[in-house]
């Protein structure tokens, strides 16, 4: 098999301003679906850039979901679930937040930057705090452009 | 008395008192460095087992299996196996245990004193990539040979990496019968500082993609990582899972990439660090450098370490209202 010798494209985001990243938010039906509801029934504005994936529970995400959408082209993913002590099945956001924590680190040590993963805990009642919360998720991925990691040109092995 | 008589011993006794129906142990594989997992049903087959420093095989994937297809047979009686065991087979079997896989009383652990085992790309390396057709250890020295060559080389350079932090080899958390013969070869012990772990986070996240890359690019996708392993016992892989395919087929890199990052984050908290996917692969690429960080990761942050005790549970199936908090995004 040949090697990759291909040099690191240079990152389109500097060269067109105008790019903006496509996010992959997990949301719990019970806290952050409901937030990002109220969110927008509220009329808050927050950037258009997620895409949202409604779950029972946080406790329900794979780290193959989340490794599955920045291998299909996200270029950020945020998994979002009721605060600790508030899941609606009792202890499924504490179970999901030991996975998560080894998901980060594991992503950040093969090469996936920390900022291209969120993890956060948005309840019911906390438009506000949602509005913000993608906000600050899209700066952070802004900051780093686009996922090219799994992209077919940074992957060809021809 | 060797050890491997000393093991054919134990064997044959379990065997012919009935305290075990099988002994799962070591024979002579095709090549000369290899051994192959046996199965012995009867007391007079126990000439088979052998023991030497290439039993790398994790034997309690078998451990497991077997006692999944006997437990599939209705009313039969259970099947209790003896297990010949170095220190990882013990500390798999204790993960197995935890997560249920395996009860204590299916099985006799025949503990036996390992004191390393050869790493055969080190040896390979060792021979110039030339075909080894005899590998012989005796005392500190290992003696490759073949077409017309033979080389002496120093025992504690080709061990396997996992072995040279493995501390105490003779100490294992379960056991049952003793090997009481030893090696008189003692292996060198080298504190595991985790320190390449440390070395490759100072990288910037675009060398670390591109040393992750470079390392799986070679990868064939051959599954043997996978199935050597005793900690991947899913009756369905996601890898082979058709609704929803989760990934395409063949040895595109994306698809190579994405199976071995869900491969090892499924090994988070329970990697006993046996080393048993490394010496499957026939590609030889270092397997053990991505396992290791989850296993960094659970020391460092829930001081926990797989292989120790049986009582307790996974670490991901329980949690504590204190964890870390850390890594969670505030949105101010």
């Amino acid at each position: 098999m040949k090697q990759n010798n291909k040099p690191e494209k240079e990152k389109t985001h500097k060269a067109n301003p105008d790019w903006e990243p496509r996010i992959v938010a997990f949301l719990c039906n019970w806290c952050s679906y409901a937030g990002a509801d109220l969110a927008g029934i509220s009329r808050l504005q927050y950037p258009p850039n997620v895409r949202i994936i409604r779950v029972p529970c946080s406790g329900r995400i794979n780290p193959l979901f989340v490794v599955k959408a920045l291998a299909d082209g996200a270029d950020g993913v945020l998994v979002s679930g009721c605060h600790p002590g508030d899941c609606h099945y009792i202890s499924g956001n504490y179970s999901a937040r030991r996975k998560f924590v080894f998901l980060k680190h594991f992503l950040d040590y093969i090469g996936i930057e920390p900022e291209r993963t969120h993890f956060a805990w948005v309840s019911a009642s906390e438009g506000e705090r949602f509005a913000k919360l993608i906000a600050k998720v899209v700066r952070e991925v802004k900051k780093v452009g686009p996922a090219t990691h799994f992209k077919q040109d940074n992957c060809d092995v021809n | 008395m060797s050890i491997e008589q000393n093991i054919r011993e134990i064997s044959r006794k379990l065997l012919s008192d009935g305290v075990v129906d099988l002994i799962i142990g070591y024979g002579q594989g095709t090549l000369p460095y290899a051994t192959t997992p046996v199965f012995i049903r009867n007391a007079d087959d126990v000439e088979q087992l052998i023991w030497n420093p290439c039993c790398t095989n994790n034997l309690a994937l078998y451990v497991r299996r077997e006692l999944e297809q006997a437990n599939k047979k209705k009313d039969a009686r259970p099947l209790k196996i003896g297990v010949v065991t170095k220190k990882c087979d013990a500390k798999a079997m204790v993960e197995l245990i935890r997560e249920n896989q395996l009860k204590r009383e299916s099985i006799v652990v025949i503990a036996v004193p390992c004191s390393g085992m050869l790493d055969k790309a080190k040896l390979h390396k060792r021979a110039g990539d030339r075909e080894l057709l005899r590998v012989e250890v005796s005392g500190s020295e290992v003696i490759l040979a073949g077409r017309g060559f033979e080389i002496k080389v120093n025992r504690d350079e080709v061990l396997r990496d996992n072995c040279l932090v493995c501390k105490d080899p003779e100490s294992l958390p379960i056991a049952d019968e003793i090997v009481v013969e030893k090696d008189d070869y003692k292996k060198p012990y080298v504190e595991d500082d985790f320190s390449d772990v440390k070395e490759h986070e100072k990288l910037s996240p675009q060398e670390r993609w591109a040393v992750f890359r470079a390392e799986f690019e070679n990868c064939i996708r051959c599954y043997a990582c996978r199935n050597a392993c005793p900690m991947c016992y899913c009756s369905e892989c996601f890898a082979e899972c058709s609704q929803p395919r989760w990934l395409g087929g063949s040895v595109e890199l994306k698809d190579v990439l994405f199976f071995q990052i869900v491969r090892v984050l499924h090994q988070a908290g329970r990697c006993v660090d046996c080393g048993a996917c490394a010496a499957a692969c026939p590609m030889d690429l270092d397997i053990r450098k991505y396992t290791r960080k989850l296993n960094y990761d659970a020391l460092n942050i829930f001081r926990f370490e797989t292989g120790v005790s049986p009582d307790d549970k996974p670490l991901l199936a329980t949690f504590s209202i204190d964890d870390t908090q850390e890594f969670i995004t505030e949105p101010e």
